[in-house]
């Protein structure tokens, strides 16, 4: 009875793992079937390593969403970078074409005189 | 006949349009998830090339201000590639290092599995009992070992790859003097050349030799082994060496014996900022320490925007009588605390 509800919450967490979860379905299946006839020690040591993996997966879990997010702040300074060029760029080409303009009108006044 | 022939061509008209091209516009649909770091790190690796482009263009540029513009966005993105080369490098290694969990994680419940069901029961409750604990242990130090020789096999890969990056680097065959040392080399000699490299083996060995008594430090102990041997934890320790090589070099070169501490210090950090590399992709805030084999200890922090801080804090031997004002401005101060033993006096 004790080892049976045992048995079930290792299964519970076994199947909630992230590393089983990532696993084919035959390797889940071979797992599930060895652990069938588990004693409480082999039960105790088995959830030892699976709660132990759980946080190294997801300790590099968290550190990707932390790249992730140092990458985003990167991304967001580069277009940042490339709108302000483009703004002044803009305004540059008006003036540009603002003193040529100008200049072509300068060059109509010499010739009509 | 011919309807015969149209029922067939029907059939295998409706066996290659139906179930197929549907499974295909299903896996087309949903793909090889990309994950949010896959995510940002493609969009980052566009906008850097957008933003190179967009440079590019504008230095051919013939007005001078959009010129200076294209000049300041080759500086915005290439401010940004020591840290994006320290992501990516960062990813892949995560990458490697889950896949190594799961595999562990696999391995270890097998193993749990297996050894104990080779375990046949006693009959006595007590002498069980003490069986069973036994076993536990020679679990664990059967994981220890496993790990341990996994670990090598790891290390050795590690060097083979690093000397092989190295021999296409000066393009010909390695000396015998060059070679990166494994982890199954004599380390005595590796421990002054290579100080960073020979500590992590020790470490290593360290822990398989004494990895403790009860179960869950052998675990404990395994896991060690396995994070210290992460191709990010060698290839640090293998920078590290790099650059105290180097900066023994640097700090050599650049003392003037006539000088004074302040003087002679300026001049380290200005030589290590000249030529930055191998410190380049190191992070803000890095330091190392080191005592050059005249005698000379200094530690060296790197600062924002690619500045170092050099800072002479003991003198002895033979720098000592040939560098008499740096000497004299040392003695000075309340003697500060001496370099990291390890390195050779």
């Amino acid at each position: 009875m004790t080892n049976q509800t045992k048995k079930k919450a290792f299964l519970d967490s076994l199947e909630a793992s992230k590393n089983f979860q990532e696993l084919t379905t035959k390797d889940q299946e071979e797992l599930k079937l060895i652990y069938r006839d588990a004693d409480e020690d082999q039960l105790a040591l088995a959830l030892e390593e699976i709660s132990m993996d759980e946080a190294e997966y997801v300790a590099l879990e968290d550190e990707n969403a932390k790249l992730a997010t140092e990458q985003e702040a990167l991304t967001k300074n580069l277009k940042q970078a490339l709108h302000d060029t483009q703004k002044k760029e803009m305004d540059e080409n008006m003036a540009e074409d603002k003193k040529e303009s100008a200049k072509a009108a300068e060059a109509a006044l010499h010739e009509l005189d | 006949m011919k309807l015969f022939e149209f029922f067939q061509n029907l059939d295998r008209l409706v066996f290659m349009g139906g179930p197929e091209s549907f499974a295909q516009s299903e896996s087309a649909g949903k793909g090889p998830k990309e994950t949010p770091l896959e995510k940002a790190n493609r969009e980052a690796a566009q906008a850097m090339k957008r933003v190179e482009n967009r440079a590019k263009e504008l230095i051919g540029s013939k007005n001078p201000r959009k010129r200076a513009w294209g000049h300041q966005l080759k500086k915005a993105v290439d401010s940004q590639a020591s840290l994006r080369k320290r992501i990516v490098e960062k990813k892949s290694q995560n990458k490697v290092l889950a896949r190594h969990v799961q595999r562990q994680f696999t391995n270890a419940l097998r193993r749990i599995a297996r050894m104990e069901k080779s375990f046949g029961g006693s009959k006595v409750d007590t002498e069980r009992k003490k069986g069973r604990e036994k076993l536990l242990l020679l679990v664990s130090k059967s994981i220890l070992k496993d790990e341990y020789r996994d670990a090598n096999v790891r290390l050795m890969k590690y060097v083979k790859n690093a000397n092989s990056q190295k021999a296409k680097k000066y393009q010909r065959a390695l000396g015998s003097s060059e070679l990166i040392e494994g982890p199954q080399e004599n380390r005595s000699s590796m421990r002054s050349r290579k100080p960073n490299l020979a500590r992590l083996y020790d470490k290593i060995d360290d822990l398989y030799a004494n990895p403790g008594k009860t179960t869950a430090e052998i675990r404990a102990s395994a896991r060690q082994i396995r994070l210290l041997t992460r191709s990010a934890v060698f290839r640090e320790a293998l920078a590290n060496d790099q650059i105290l090589k180097k900066l023994e070099y640097w700090v050599d070169t650049s003392i003037d014996p006539k000088k004074g501490k302040k003087y002679n210090e300026a001049r380290i950090a200005r030589r290590i900022r000249r030529s930055e590399e191998p410190l380049f992709s190191a992070e803000v805030g890095s330091s190392w320490e080191l005592t050059t084999y005249a005698g000379l200890t200094v530690r060296v922090t790197k600062g924002k925007d690619h500045r170092y801080k050099a800072e002479i804090t003991g003198i002895k031997g033979f720098a000592k009588e040939s560098n008499s004002a740096l000497a004299r401005d040392l003695s000075k101060k309340p003697r500060r605390k001496r370099a990291s033993p390890r390195r050779r006096a």
